[in-house]
């Protein structure tokens, strides 16, 4: 008895085996399907922000399209910082006034340079690449920098 | 019976084309022709041919669980309706919305029927499913209905979460982007996740072409197997639990009798009064709608819709990983695991399984109608877990360590009752469950009413 | 069972009374909801207008100086389509700026159509009280008056009606720019010369005064002025060596002075920030819809009186309004400096590449890689476009990058784990199955 099923419990085992693979493939090309476009239009592609001169030190500039704002520090380095406040995603303004960005949904602030002043948020702002050629400031709106902590290296430098 | 017309008339030709539709008399007169009408009818044969006297009675059921397939279908017909004044797109959504109030004849009632038919059941599915935990009615072997029903809550709030969006106003376009981004907590996979679903970085046309069609066909489709699969599984299980005294003994031979008139006459009364009453309510009260939406500027609060806002409340207070994924798994994963827990009592049919069961579940109430606002209060105004703790990361400060200390509070009030109380594990374990039931009501109580301003406890009178 | 047929029977009842109760009042409750809707737009709309349009279109609509009034049957009977492409584009050769989101304004298409609703509906009393509830009641241009015993005198010359009209007309409009006597300022040239009189004939004075010099200060104010004013101002023009001198004085214009205390600059800036921002951007490098403030050009030939009085008196011809009502003489010097602080380090040129995409843009299969030159202005740089262009993944940017590893191992490793548990959980039982008589 044993030798005769053996081969025949082989065959069904080998069946489902490939069953199980074919609805997995299925289930691979649904998901690919389903995967996000790279953005139409501004937001998700490089953006050319505008000249270094054009962005004093101490500056923070909206770029509303792109989603994000431009901060540069006292000392002349460059942030691109994305807006979505790392909460819960609001899109957090700038407040001249108080020199912070304020988020208005749960009051989380952040410093210049997308550092947390103030909870709920769990981590600093996040970042986009930027590279300066020519003089001109780019930012990749298609890359997210995630950090937990300011840090110097991140900075941008004409 | 008379299927051939009387011996000296052959059956004229509309008699033989109703006849051929309609085998059975549609108004049976006699036992035998109710019984038989149950069997061979289409729609009736979701029914037994005869039920349990005793399970008639309307304030054992309530009547829920075909009050949330009536809704179910209230919400496709008015869905269906929708389809064709709606386009998904962010240019044409608000404009539809607001067409619907002003051009469309009878616009507003529709869409009003639909959104409030759509707040109702989610209401609705979890009195059924407390209903079910109540009676014991989940007990072998009934325990994977349960995890059907449990699936079909998840869909039902899938479909509310998903048909939000689709007006495009401020208060969809920010109550989905907080809803996504609690998504994002996941570790390991949440931003791929929320990506996914919201077809790119954040809230957009992708966004709104995803969750319409989830809403209007992932959604319902999975929602009809399922829903079949639970009528289904209710007959196999042997039909409606008995409901009983809390001292009678179990029912060893019930009474039966036919569901045609009674069963059907019933189920007919209280669809008609749950829709009138809808229809009046949806004729009054309109569905909410503000300015369209704005990706630069949000609202201040952003709350998510008003059944998530237990869960922003509970963000509020613990770590996010804690709050938006571990807690919620837990809770489902027990939620899950209910029925293959309960093991020590019988009692199925009888409301809160035992006097002292009632008076457990009584007490519970009370303590998470006191404890809960309590915490909130001290956690708003004086804990401060990560400035006493420094040292750890806010993970732990804010998330292991608070999580930890309620889980073992949970212990402690278990035991208690156990020791102190005598009870059964099924009290206790239901107490347990009246206990955190009544938190997160009053959770979510606070997070609809008592957040204004920055999420800020205000009080709502003021 | 008796009592669930009537509990059911009224039910039915309800609906049926209920439903042609409401159709009944349906087209009055939509014709409700679309008034509904007109009000709320245009209480929505009376804000967006004191900030946007009151300073050059006038608190009621009344227009002010050379800008058309808004509350007119004309504006009323206009297409819907006209008024919204001329709030979104503005108007060609005028200074209606383009104000939608799309031409680098400040309006989305729901506030457009809130300002339409304002042109077509709205109480322009009710405007008025807003914008001045709001303080943004707009200035009248900078005038000065004609003393009575000059016009007496002017009235008795030959063509003395003539004259006496245009003086007074001169007075109220042209002063502000061309001076007190005609004698010109920074802003505008004289008129009170010989060559000019020589020069310039009759008509084209009146052309000149009707249509504005393009490209100059010089606005087109043949709608604020008749034929009859245009005619009376070109003989005072022709006739002004005969007029007595000194007829129209000097508006009063106090000597300023830019200073660079700190606290000044400072608030200068705030000033700044709440009111030039907007169009001439955050650090005055400049919009698409308002010129680089802050470059070497403007502020190396521009004095501090020069630019007080632009800043106060606006720039017809374009979308710069006057301030010099809204601001006091304290902000207008704090501005000064705040704007004459820039000078060390403004650059030579301002560029004006602001939030543009790299690349051209276009539907995904028009994006191209390499090989073409890319638009001038974007720092002349020798990459090929597809350098910096949209990462589209293409085929030659392989599978494999693009996959996304984290969901994968995720997904497969909770698949085998699936699997192994469902095999655990069914092996083992064929042994005890296959035993006879254990059925």
């Amino acid at each position: 008895m044993s030798e005769e099923t053996t081969r025949r419990d082989f065959l069904k085992m080998a069946w489902g085996v490939l069953g199980a693979v074919a609805l997995a493939e299925a289930g691979g090309v649904a998901l690919a399907f389903s995967q996000p476009r790279i953005a139409e239009g501004s937001f998700g592609s490089v953006i050319t922000a505008g000249h270094v001169d054009e962005f004093p030190p101490g500056s923070v500039t909206p770029f509303n399209e792109g989603r994000f704002f431009l901060s540069r520090l006292p000392d002349g380095g460059f942030l691109a910082l994305y807006r979505k406040c790392t909460h819960l995603g609001c899109a957090v303004p700038w407040d001249a006034t108080a020199g912070e960005f304020i988020c208005p949904c749960h009051s989380a602030r952040f410093d210049p340079s997308g550092e947390v002043i103030d909870p709920p948020a769990p981590r600093p702002l996040d970042l986009f690449p930027i590279t300066i050629e020519d003089g001109m400031v780019k930012v990749d709106t298609g890359t997210v920098i995630q950090r937990e902590k300011f840090d110097p290296s991140q900075v941008v430098y004409a | 019976m008379s299927q051939q017309g009387s011996d000296a008339q052959p059956m004229g030709l509309a008699q033989r084309i109703w006849r051929s539709a309609v085998r059975e008399p549609l108004f049976p007169r006699d036992r035998r022709a109710r019984l038989r009408l149950v069997m061979d009818n289409l729609i009736l044969h979701i029914h037994p041919s005869q039920v349990t006297v005793r399970s008639l009675q309307f304030t054992y059921t309530w009547g829920l669980g075909g009050l949330s397939a009536l809704l179910a279908m209230l919400l496709a017909v008015t869905g269906v309706m929708l389809l064709f004044v709606y386009t998904p797109t962010p240019e044409s959504a608000y404009n539809d919305i607001v067409a619907m109030r002003t051009d469309i004849w009878f616009g507003q009632l529709v869409r009003n029927l639909h959104h409030w038919a759509g707040n109702a059941m989610i209401l609705v599915v979890a009195l059924h499913m407390l209903r079910v935990f109540f009676t014991g009615a989940f007990r072998p072997p009934r325990e994977f209905n349960w995890l059907l029903g449990l699936a079909l809550l998840l869909l039902t709030v899938g479909a509310n979460f998903t048909g939000y969006l689709l007006p495009w106003d401020q208060l969809a376009f920010w109550a989905v982007t907080v809803a996504t981004s609690l998504i994002g907590y996941i570790p390991l996979i949440g931003d791929w996740l929320g990506n996914l679903l919201l077809g790119g970085a954040e809230v957009g046309a992708a966004t709104l072409r995803n969750f319409y069609a989830l809403h209007i066909a992932v959604i319902p489709a999975t929602m009809m197997v399922i829903m079949a699969y639970h009528f289904w599984r209710v007959r196999k299980d042997g039909g409606l639990t008995i409901p009983r005294g809390a001292d009678e003994p179990p029912v060893k031979k019930a009474e039966r009798t036919t569901t045609i008139p009674n069963l059907v006459l019933m189920e007919l009364t209280v669809a008609l009064v749950a829709i009138a009453a809808l229809l009046l309510w949806a004729m009054v009260v309109p569905a909410p709608l503000e300015g369209i939406a704005d990706p630069d500027h949000a609202p201040n609060p952003a709350k998510a819709a008003w059944y998530f806002l237990g869960l922003q409340e509970l963000l509020l207070h613990f770590h996010p990983v804690v709050a938006a994924l571990v807690i919620p798994t837990l809770a489902l994963g027990a939620l899950a695991l209910l029925p293959y827990l309960d093991a020590d009592m019988d009692s199925v049919g009888i409301w809160f399984r035992s006097r002292r069961g009632r008076w457990l579940a009584l007490l519970s109430v009370a303590v998470g109608l006191v404890l809960t606002p309590t915490l909130v209060l001290l956690d708003e105004y004086w804990i401060n877990l990560p400035a006493w703790l420094p040292s750890l990361p806010t993970l732990v400060s804010n998330g292991i360590v608070p999580l930890a200390a309620s889980l073992l509070g949970l212990i402690a009030y278990y035991t208690l009752l156990r020791r102190v109380g005598k009870a059964t594990a099924c009290e206790a374990k239901q107490a347990i469950f009246v206990l955190l039931l009544t938190g997160f009501v009053v959770l979510t109580v606070v997070g609809i009413f008592f957040r204004g301003e920055g999420m800020a406890l205000t009080a709502p009178w003021l | 069972m008796r009592k669930q047929m009537i509990v059911g029977i009224i039910a039915t009842a309800v609906i049926v009374i209920a439903l042609p109760i409401y159709a009944w009042r349906e087209s009055s409750r939509m014709e409700t909801a679309r008034q509904e809707l007109r009000e709320e737009a245009i209480a929505a709309a009376m804000p967006l207008y004191a900030e946007n349009c009151a300073v050059c279109h006038g608190a009621a609509g009344e227009g002010v100086g050379a800008y058309p009034p808004l509350d007119s049957e004309a504006l009323r009977t206009m297409e819907y389509d006209t008024l919204f492409k001329t709030i979104e584009r503005g108007r060609y050769d005028t200074a209606m700026a383009p104000y939608g989101v799309e031409e680098g304004g400040m309006l989305n298409d729901a506030q457009i159509d809130q300002l339409i609703a304002l042109i077509y509906y709205g109480d322009w009393g009710d405007t008025a009280e807003v914008v001045a509830e709001m303080g943004l009641t707009p200035p009248r241009p900078a005038a000065s008056t004609v003393s009575t015993e000059t016009l007496q005198l002017v009235a008795g010359l030959p063509e003395g009606e003539a004259l006496v009209h245009g003086l007074t007309l001169y007075a109220e409009n042209c002063v502000a720019c061309h001076g007190a006597d005609g004698g010109g300022t920074s802003l505008g040239p004289a008129l009170n010369t010989a060559e000019m009189r020589e020069r310039l004939t009759d008509d084209d004075l009146a052309r000149i005064i009707a249509q504005g010099v393009p490209g100059t200060l010089m606005a087109g104010w043949d709608n604020a002025l008749t034929e009859r004013d245009i005619a009376d101002l070109v003989t005072t023009l022709r006739r002004w060596d005969s007029l007595p001198a000194a007829a129209i004085p000097a508006p009063a214009a106090p000597p300023v002075i830019a200073v660079s205390d700190p606290d000044v600059v400072a608030w200068g800036g705030q000033i700044y920030a709440a009111t030039c921002a907007h169009c001439h951007g955050s650090e005055g490098q400049g919009r698409p819809i308002a010129p680089a403030l802050n470059v070497q050009g403007f502020l190396g030939e521009t004095n501090d009186l020069a630019i007080k009085t632009i800043i106060a008196q606006g720039v017809p011809d374009t979308a710069m309004p006057a301030w010099g009502d809204r601001l006091g003489d304290e902000e207008l010097n704090a501005l000064v400096s705040f704007i004459r602080a820039w000078e060390p380090t403004a650059p030579v040129v301002a560029e004006m590449e602001r939030g543009r995409p790299a690349g051209r843009g276009g539907p995904p299969w028009m994006r191209g890689e390499g090989g073409i030159a890319p638009p001038p202005g974007q720092g002349g740089t020798a990459a090929p476009v597809g350098a910096t262009a949209t990462p589209t993944p293409t085929a030659s940017a392989g599978l494999l990058a693009q996959v996304n590893w984290r969901p994968l191992i995720f997904f497969g490793i909770s698949g085998i784990a699936l699997v192994a548990l469902v095999l655990v959980l069914t092996g083992g039982r064929e042994e005890t199955q296959e035993e006879p008589g254990s059925r």
